[in-house]
């Protein structure tokens, strides 16, 4: 078949089946929303994670110039022979120390660049506010209490903490959300399908004298079916597109607009950005992609024999 | 051209078979009549012959292939070599005549310089030159029938086959209609017409094929629709 003709006749089969194909867009825009959302909650899980989380259990994080709240950095910037001490005491915990790892200013901030791409913060973070750290695998991580009650409050400490604590509850909220979201995309995703086969049928049915003319000349099963598996692709396609916009806005001006408006807190987190939707979009492109050729394949071998 | 050994069609197990043990012959370039009432097996033969339906029993050979065999993606090629005319046109009504023509074409990926030269031919053939513009509502009965046959035609098929196609025409229409199926006969085409049409079949004095209840009852080389001038033989041939 010439592509012109085959082009027009898809454009005028789509013309004439506008209900049907604006059910299939607005359905698998849904589905592919939902299905986005879940895996946007994954990426959040991933981001707030940092560098760190699934490494280490405690963090020992050492004076800064900047940090005169603490008492025992009264001295200002932890020295090198406090950082030594330090060093050492950890290391004397063995066995229950399994690893340390260290940390410079310097370390931090870039890793903090990357961690948090997405916030308006990162402008205002001067490189000298990032401390120096130990980060510290446990052998038996129940035991966290025994480092804390070792190096709080030792002089060039600024702080000793748990980050697995502060964002547990975060991720098992993200966690549901996610579950959830994915959940629906199924419920939705099964929709499109049996909303794809229904229209096929549909309009199959409507051109069936059309239909009959090309089988009966003698036209090939690709000839046929092909028409009926390029508009579907197209309804799906401009869904999974819309979908993409949503996810988009949903991101701009939910997630990142709730940082701007700045009620504090968002800052302690890093969030998923612009950039998470378009790593996210070309998969959701191709999931709609195979949705429609599969559905659409096997839809008209079962109901449209040649 | 078209050969059937001892086909039986049965659509249900139960019921009594729509071709009942059919043995007979068209040869390359012939003109038959298929006759007989409602319900006698014209149309069945038909759909076997285009292998819309696949016999219960016994062979079908057309232009020299054997359906029982034929693989299902060789079905398109083998419907490529025979136009078919049904009584009830089948037209596409979105589409003009010529358009109606030319799709014919364009969906077995023909040139279009082919099709700017095939379809005008081809309406040319049928009497209907200068019509092309026309929509087929605004088209008579017999016109109608006409671009269904330029449809049936313009790929040059080695065979045609019409199923009443005179069912819905005035007498007069009609005996035009069959002048045309007479003329594409002249070019080459094997042509079979199944029709109880009974002034067309007396008029033309050509080969008839009656059936009746699926049984094939009389084959004979000239006659006309009621006159059982000879008995069929089992091999199909004349007495």
């Amino acid at each position: 078949m010439r592509l012109q003709f085959m082009l027009s006749e898809i454009v005028h089969g789509l013309r004439r089946n506008v209900a049907m194909v604006v059910s299939v867009v607005l359905v698998s825009m849904v589905s592919l929303f939902f299905l986005g959302s879940g895996l946007l909650a994954h990426r959040q899980v991933d981001t707030a994670k940092g560098y760190w989380y699934d490494k280490v259990q405690v963090s020992i994080f050492l004076c800064t110039a900047q940090s005169t709240d603490a008492p025992s950095c009264a001295d200002g910037a932890v020295s090198a022979g406090q950082r030594d001490q330090i060093r050492s005491d950890l290391a004397s915990l063995e066995p229950l120390v399994d690893r340390i790892y260290y940390e410079s200013s310097d370390q931090a901030y870039t890793r903090f660049q990357d961690q948090f791409r997405n916030s308006p913060y990162l402008g205002s973070v001067d490189r000298a506010a990032m401390p120096e750290s130990f980060r510290v695998k446990l052998s038996d991580p129940t035991r966290f209490g025994e480092i804390v009650s070792a190096f709080d409050g030792a002089p060039g400490v600024e702080a000793v903490s748990d980050q697995r604590k502060v964002l547990d509850t975060f991720f098992n909220l993200l966690n549901v959300l996610s579950i959830g979201s994915v959940a629906l995309a199924v419920v939705m995703l099964v929709c499109s399908i049996l909303l794809i086969t229904t229209t096929i049928r549909q309009v199959a049915f409507s051109r069936r004298r059309q239909v009959g003319i090309m089988r009966l000349v003698g036209a090939s099963a690709t000839v046929i079916h092909l028409p009926f598996v390029v508009e579907t692709v197209i309804a799906t396609m401009i869904g999974a597109v819309l979908a993409i916009g949503l996810l988009w806005a949903m991101v701009h001006y939910g997630v990142s607009g709730l940082l701007e408006n700045g009620s504090g807190g968002g800052g302690l987190i890093s969030l998923v950005g612009e950039a998470d939707v378009w790593a996210i979009a070309p998969w959701l492109l191709v999931g709609a992609f195979v949705l429609a050729v599969v559905t659409s394949f096997v839809t008209l071998r079962r109901y449209l024999r040649v | 051209m078209i050969r059937l050994d001892a086909v039986t069609m049965r659509y249900d197990e139960q019921g009594a078979p729509a071709l009942d043990d059919v043995t007979l012959q068209v040869e390359r370039g012939e003109f038959g009549f298929v006759v007989g009432a409602s319900g006698s097996g014209k149309s069945t033969l038909m759909r076997l012959v285009i292998h819309e339906k696949v016999a219960t029993s016994g062979s079908v050979l057309v232009a020299g292939q054997d359906l029982r065999a034929l693989p299902e993606r060789k079905v398109p090629a083998l419907r490529r070599g025979i136009g078919v005319v049904f009584q009830d046109f089948r037209l596409l009504e979105n589409k003009t005549v010529h358009q109606n023509v030319a799709f014919v074409l364009q969906v077995l990926g023909k040139r279009r310089h082919h099709i700017k030269q095939m379809v005008p031919e081809t309406l040319d053939l049928v009497g209907l030159d200068g019509k092309g513009d026309r929509m087929p509502h605004e088209l008579s009965g017999g016109e109608q029938q006409r671009v269904a046959i330029a449809r049936a035609v313009v790929k040059k098929p080695a065979i045609l086959l019409a199923d009443e196609p005179t069912g819905n025409l005035d007498p007069e229409t009609s005996a035009e209609i069959v002048r045309l199926l007479e003329r594409i006969n002249k070019t080459g085409t094997t042509v079979l017409v199944a029709t109880h049409d009974h002034s067309i079949v007396d008029r033309l004095q050509r080969r008839v094929i009656e059936l009746e209840n699926g049984k094939l009852v009389r084959d004979e080389a000239v006659g006309g629709y009621g006159a059982r001038t000879s008995r069929v033989t089992t091999t199909g041939g004349v007495d």
